[in-house]
Order: C-alpha cells, then structure tokens, then sequence
C-alpha cells in the first residue's frame, strides 16, 4: 500500500552520479538508505492508514488531523491504542480490559469511558502502531520533486 | 494435500470491510459505468437481487429494500486480492492465484487436522484484511472446488471449511453434486451428459474412460481422475504469461459524435499501452470493436469488430493510436448511437524476440524512451497526466459514470479512512 516499488526506486547507485575525476572513497560502503516504511510498517500485508478527526486523544498525543498506521494484524490488549467501531462511527481510544468488561478511555478528561459490550467486542477494527503528526510549519508531508541531481550535492 | 480458498461475495466484502455499519446488510457492486450489478453479498441475494440486470431497472426497488450500492472500485479491490495472496502466503508453501478472489494452496505435510488447518487461513485472512473467506480441502484441485462449493452449503454446520479427506465423504459429496457444477463442465457438455442420465459428478465418474476421453478429450478424463482422488493438475505458481490484452470499456453516455468517440478510444489505447510495457511486452495484433447500447432496444442497433496485424509488434503509445484509429475507420457508421469502444490486442511478446521488419524500420529506440519519459511522468503527477493529443481534453463528455463510487482507502492518500477520536 505504502511502499510502490516501480514508481519510485528508493535507492539510487550513487556511483552513477559522479563526475569523472576522483572515486569516492565511500564507493565501497553505500548502504541503503533508512526506510520509513521498514521501521514504521512491521506487516505491510494487514497495515491500513487512517486520518483522525477530534481532540479526544489530545494528551496521548494525537491530534485533530494526524496520520495514524493501523496493524489488523497485532493483538488488542489492556492499554493499546485502537481502532474501534462504535455507535456508528469509528473512533481512536485507549483499550482498558477489565475483569469482567471492556472500556474505551479517552486521552482527555472531557470525554468519559465507554462501554464495549459483548456484541461489540469484535469491533476492535485494528491496533493503532504509530501516530504521525505534521509539526506546526513545516511544509507538507509530501514528497518534493526530486529535480536532476547536482553532483557538488551528492558526495 | 490441497486447499482452495475463496472470499465471500468478494467485491462487496471489500467495501464493507471499511463500512462496519453494513456488516450483516445487503451490499451490491455494479458494473463499469454503473451498468448492471455484477456483485450481491449473501444478504442481497436473499432479497432476491437479480445479477447481470440492467441497473437502472432495478435500483429504485433496491434502493426502497436498504440495499446498499456501490460502482466497482477496482483499485480497492485490486490492493484487497494482494491482501489476501499476500496472507496466505504465509501459511503455505506454494500458492496460485486463480483469480482475484480465489487461490490454490498447497496444504503443508505438516498439518495434520486440515479441518483446524482451514479454520487458520480463515481466521488469519479475516484478522489481517477484515474479508471472510471459504476453505475446501481434498487431494486434487477438482475436489477442492467440490469442497469449497460444499462450505458454502452448509455455511453455518461447515463453518466455512470442508475437507474431503476419506472415500466415504467424496462419494457422498459427489453424489449430491450437479454434474453442471463440476470445474470445467460447461452447459452444452452438462446438457450431454443429462442426456445419457448423467446428473451427478458421482454419475459421472461412473462412465467409461473411454466414453468420456472419445467425447470430452484428454480434458475429460483428466477431470475425471480429479474426481476420483487421483491428482493430474498441478498448482501453477507461476503466472502464464498474459497472451491477450485489452479494455471493453462503454462510455458514459450513448456517444453520436465520431471525434468523440475517437478521443475516449484514444485514452483507452493508452491506458491499455501502459499495461502492456509493464508487462514487457509488446503486440503484434490488434482488434478494434465498438458497439451501440444493447438495453436500448429502442435504439438502432449496431456492432463491429476488425482485426489489424501491426507490420512491427509495438508497445508505443502513438503508433497503437495510430493503427487503432485506422481500424476505427474501417467499422465507424454514422448515425448510431455507440455505447462501447475498446480494442484487444494479442500476439504478445518480450521485445527483444522480435525481428526488425526491413521496409518499416522500427523508430523504436527514441519511442522507447519517450514512453519511459511519458510513463514516469504519469506515475508521478497521474494517471493521462501526458498524452496523445488524440485522446483530447473532452473527457468529462464520455467519461463512465461511476456515480457510487467508494473511497480508494488503500491505494490513495487524499482517499484514506477518516476516523474519529
């Protein structure tokens, strides 16, 4: 989903962008470079994007419009952050396992606990891995046009 | 041992995946262009959805039942079917995709209950991708489609999963088998073999072999030792190379202007050049078809098709437009309203399998990397985002409706779930 190996090759040979004249001594040690979707995404198969709207996971630190990565993949336990289906609407919250019950916990005071009840109990729709938010002002996630590249800016 | 697994109602369990408040309802997906429902869950079929109608004859009563209905949104689906190889995968040495929604598997030697065996790929399937699925369990591909038809019968005792394992349960399944269900038998065979009192798949295994390889070929029989336990068709891992290429697509509306429909041919060539380099291949042959609407009888009727063998096998997006709109000549009649456009194109083959033709030289070497070019660039900025000035700037003029259209939550981010907290 995330990764689209054809339309954008990762890693580029950076040998193939010097200029004629000394090889680069670190010719012999390239390695690729850190890959987001390798650390964030563990199961690429079961993992699903999602954009969160409203405050009530405020001081978990997730905020009105950020990213989350969900794995469907991963067991729901007593303290993961997950995805539910409840009274019509999906919704991002603390799960708390009780002996007896289960509860969604808000990460702001202003929200009280809701009941899962056994009906619902399978509609933990997937765990919530990662949050990513977009700092104040800086320039959208997107990515930039990678123009043809300036060999003074490669070694 | 093998397994063939399959997702319920699979194009309708896709868009309920993302939709909770449809679960347990019923859900239709119509065809391109909104044309007839070619999808009912099982909910809509209980409601007696009728398939391949008409969708505008049918929609306001659906609509007045609480079905939901959905355009088919083939991106989705596409990420979906990954989804689901990708997943079971993991619980097999060796799997063939069948078809988007189906696959053979080969049950690992280790397993020893198939029944708890079937009942992990479906769980895993279900917890990973959110889509439920069907197991059929027995020693050859014919029997697991017999399996898998017999989890769906008795969906609630089978629990999804069927395994026949032993003589006993195959002669029982095959007896209560419709000889016109069996893989591979079609309806003018079917009709045959009712003939000569032939009703059931266990009827059928009864025949001679001489009888069925003299009158059904070496297909038959191969089938027929299927039935019988005796294994003959082999999983196909590897995919065999596409040998046809093409779109039958229909336009939005019913289409009297020839530029017109020249322009959606056009965009339609190159969206099916594009497979085709991705693919690494190019064609030797094509056929260019158009059509007037068929569920307007009203309408004068009119269909045509015509083949052209390219005097170079090519993948270039303007030389295809070239010969499609050539062939386009040839069976245009003014006067109808059309409804289809499309081409197929065959013959195809790796590029460096073919020879050069001496009197019309390959201008290939800058095409090629013109295409690289024109492909990177749509990639990037989408789909058309650089094309022929054939296919034109009219496109919201023919463009299919897709009026119901789901998000693309998987495959594109300005589509992706929105959720609250």
């Amino acid at each position: 989903m995330i990764n689209d190996p054809v339309a954008d090759p990762p890693l580029r040979r950076m040998e193939t962008l010097l200029p004629a004249g000394f090889p680069s001594p670190a010719d012999d040690y390239l390695e690729d470079r850190i890959d987001l979707n390798r650390e964030l995404v563990q199961n690429p198969t079961s993992t699903f994007l999602a954009r969160v709207r409203g405050d009530s996971m405020r001081d978990a630190n997730l905020q009105d419009g950020d990213l989350i990565l969900i794995d469907r993949s991963q067991v729901p336990r007593s303290g993961s952050m997950v995805l539910a289906w409840l009274d019509g609407g999906f919704t991002v919250k603390h799960l708390v396992l009780k002996k007896d019950r289960a509860l969604l916990r808000a990460a702001n005071p202003a929200y009280p606990d809701l009941e899962l009840n056994e009906e619902e109990d399978n509609r933990i729709w997937g765990v919530v891995t990662h949050v990513i938010h977009r700092e104040g002002n800086a320039s959208p996630g997107k990515r930039l046009e990678r123009g043809r590249p300036r060999p003074h800016n490669t070694v | 041992m093998k397994a063939l697994v399959d997702v319920n109602s699979f194009y309708a369990s896709c868009e309920q995946v993302f939709r909770p408040d449809l679960w347990g309802r019923p859900v239709v997906v119509l065809s391109n262009n909104d044309g007839c429902i070619i999808a009912a869950n099982r909910e809509a079929k209980a409601l007696g959805v009728p398939m391949w109608k008409p969708a505008f004859q049918v929609l306001p009563e659906l609509e007045k039942h609480g079905v939901s209905i959905f355009s088919s949104n083939y991106p989705l689906y596409g990420d979906m079917s990954k989804r689901v190889m990708e997943t079971l995968s993991t619980l097999t040495p060796a799997l063939e995709v069948y078809s988007i929604d189906e696959a053979f598997l080969e049950v690992p030697e280790t397993e020893l209950d198939l029944q708890i065996y079937g009942q992990r790929l479906r769980q895993r399937v279900h917890q990973w991708t959110g889509l439920p699925v069907g197991v059929g369990i027995a020693p050859t591909k014919a029997l697991t489609k017999v399996a898998s038809r017999m989890a769906k019968r008795e969906r609630e005792r089978n629990k999804n999963v069927f395994v026949i394992a032993d003589d006993e349960t195959r002669a029982a399944c095959l007896k209560d088998f419709q000889v016109e269900d069996i893989w591979g038998i079609g309806k003018r065979i079917a009709k045959r073999l009712h003939e000569r009192q032939v009703h059931t798949a266990w009827d059928f295994i009864q025949l001679p072999d001489v009888w069925v390889r003299k009158e059904l070929t070496v297909t038959g029989l191969r089938l027929k030792r299927e039935l019988e336990g005796i294994p003959q068709l082999q999983l196909e891992v590897t995919p065999p190379a596409k040998q046809m290429i093409g779109t039958a697509k229909s336009v939005g509306k019913n289409l009297e202007d020839k530029k017109l429909i020249q322009e959606a041919l056009a965009w339609y060539v190159a969206e099916v050049a594009v497979k085709l380099r991705k693919q690494n291949r190019i064609a030797g042959r094509m056929t260019v078809f158009l059509e007037t609407n068929r569920f307007r009888p009203e309408d004068k009727q009119y269909s045509n098709q015509t083949q052209l063998k390219l005097p170079v096998p090519t993948n270039d997006t303007p030389a295809l437009c070239h010969y499609a709109a050539l062939g386009f000549e040839r069976i245009f009649v003014p006067g109808y309203r059309y409804k289809k456009v499309g081409i197929w194109l065959s013959n195809l083959v790796v590029p460096s399998a073919v020879q050069q033709n001496l009197f019309d030289p390959d201008p290939q070497p800058r095409h090629t990397q013109l295409m690289q070019v024109m492909d990177r660039i749509n990639t990037k900025y989408g789909k058309a985002t650089l094309r022929t000035a054939s296919a034109g700037f009219r496109r919201e003029e023919w463009k299919l409706r897709q009026q119901q259209l789901s998000p693309r939550y998987t495959t594109c981010m300005d589509e992706i779930m929105e959720v609250g907290s």
